[in-house]
């Protein structure tokens, strides 16, 4: 009877202490949680064998004390040095833009930013963004350019603790600046079509990946070795394979495959929002049609699977100009590793 | 700059905690509880140590290469306790160097006080 007392006496506060664990900085939990409900366990069992319901009784009250002192300080250290403690991972990553083998310019580009401020790296993470310039001559790429530009600026200078709305309010003022731009150069150059430009952007921060997205460039997650796309295009295409009207590989070779209903550069522009977990191994891919619109998704897990990111990036694009590169390619790939 | 702020850090006294399980890792490899034990019976129970104090202090401890963990371990979920993944932490040179410059520190403090005969030491006769 003692000994069942016993028993469900140390499950209970084995469970206990496990809950009040919780008060301590995550980095430092997933680090010690389990070296610590260990100790707990040992000092319960001696106690309570050799001091009985009073040794119990000491020990909650020397352990609360401790936890309540050390999760305090704890979260103080991690304020002043967050790198040292909450930063758990790192990333990799890789990428190029090309122009293809038919076009006369490459309207795409692409930002990649990975602070080497490690307090700006925690607070604000490590941003990626690809863009697919459209107008006239080389006003498609100073509109992809110009997104880029406006976008990293005013997401790190951004004072919002959420990267989702610091990425929806970075996109409207792109979206403003491509639009000046474009009403200067109407009246300067009499161009037909205004600029405007896709925009995929990724913020990898805390193992969270926030991905903002207009146009038909595309964020994908490779994990567990499944390749799923997280954003969904705004193009005719898109809309017609939802509707059955014509199957995703006649959407490849569709002629207005290029067709899209969103775009940086217009007059009010929705931002499609996303916020995933990521894990350590998991792999991030953004790139531009030139590359999703000549690959399966199968053949572009295969290569992310399979190389590291300098040579899944050299890949994807040596694979899209084989098949004739009709497009500029661009695609960037982001690994998380153990920190 | 950072060898300068190192040697500034090294300088101060150690954390009561932080000499202690130096100093319970003095003869030999241990996993916490183990520290945590050792500590509670060589100070007669005066000193017990509960594990936020005994990681905390471990973590700085890591990071400034005072100790190392012995052996690679496979990392479980947080808090599981079905597979034995104990810790083993051992001191490095540099701890032991650490711990060294801290017992002499407090060996000269005890040496003050003897010579202000505040405790009894080996120059004060006490009586006629």
């Amino acid at each position: 009877m003692a000994n069942q007392f016993y028993t469900r006496s140390v499950s209970a506060s084995e469970r206990l202490y496990r809950l009040l664990l919780l008060l301590y900085p995550r980095a430092f939990r997933e680090e010690y949680a389990a070296e610590m409900l260990y100790a707990f366990r040992d000092a319960y069992d001696e106690a309570s064998q050799q001091e009985g319901m009073l040794g119990m009784l000491r020990l909650w009250r020397d352990f609360t004390y401790d936890l309540i002192k050390t999760a305090c300080l704890l979260h103080v250290r991690s304020w002043a040095q967050p790198d040292a403690l909450r930063f758990a991972f790192a990333i990799e990553s890789a990428y190029r833009t090309d122009i293809g083998r038919t076009r006369m310019t490459n309207q795409d580009n692409l930002f990649v930013c990975a602070p080497d401020d490690k307090h700006l790296l925690q607070e604000m993470g490590a941003l990626f963004i690809v863009t697919d310039g459209m107008g006239d001559s080389q006003i498609g790429s100073i509109a992809s350019d110009l997104a880029t530009q406006r976008i990293s600026e005013a997401y790190y200078r951004s004072h919002t603790d959420d990267p989702l709305a610091s990425l929806r309010e970075a996109f409207r003022e792109a979206n403003a600046a491509i639009q000046q731009m474009g009403s200067t150069h109407d009246t300067l150059t009499n161009i037909s079509y205004p600029p405007g430009t896709t925009c995929a952007a990724a913020v990898l921060r805390d193992q969270t990946l926030y991905v903002a997205n207009v146009g038909d460039s595309r964020a994908y997650v490779l994990h567990d070795g499944q390749l799923r796309q997280i954003t969904r295009d705004h193009s005719l295409t898109v809309q017609l394979v939802e509707r059955g009207e014509i199957t995703p590989a006649q959407a490849r070779t569709h002629a207005q495959r290029h067709l899209i209903y969103r775009a940086l550069g217009m007059s009010d522009v929705e931002v499609d929002c996303f916020r995933e977990a990521v894990q350590t191994g998991d792999t991030l891919l953004l790139c531009t049609d030139g590359l999703s619109n000549q690959l399966e998704d199968q053949e572009m897990r295969a290569i992310l699977e399979h190389y590291d990111p300098e040579e899944s990036v050299q890949r994807l694009i040596a694979c899209a100009n084989e098949r004739g590169g009709p497009d500029n390619i661009t695609a960037v790939v982001v690994r998380v590793v153990a920190g | 700059m950072a060898r300068d702020e190192q040697f500034r850090r090294e300088a101060e006294p150690l954390t009561p905690a932080v000499f202690h399980i130096l100093l319970a890792l003095a003869d030999g490899e241990k996993h916490g509880y183990a520290i945590m034990r050792e500590i509670a019976e060589r100070t007669d129970g005066a000193m017990r140590m509960g594990p936020g104090t005994l990681y905390g202090s471990i973590q700085r401890m890591l990071k400034d290469g005072l100790i190392v963990e012995t052996q690679p371990r496979a990392r479980g979920e947080t808090g599981e306790l079905s597979e034995e993944r104990r810790r083993y932490y051992r001191l490095t040179d540099h701890g032991r160097l650490v711990m060294q410059a801290e017992a002499r520190r407090l060996e000269q403090l005890v040496r003050l006080a003897q010579s202000k005969q505040v405790i009894p030491g080996f120059n004060t006769f006490g009586g006629a």
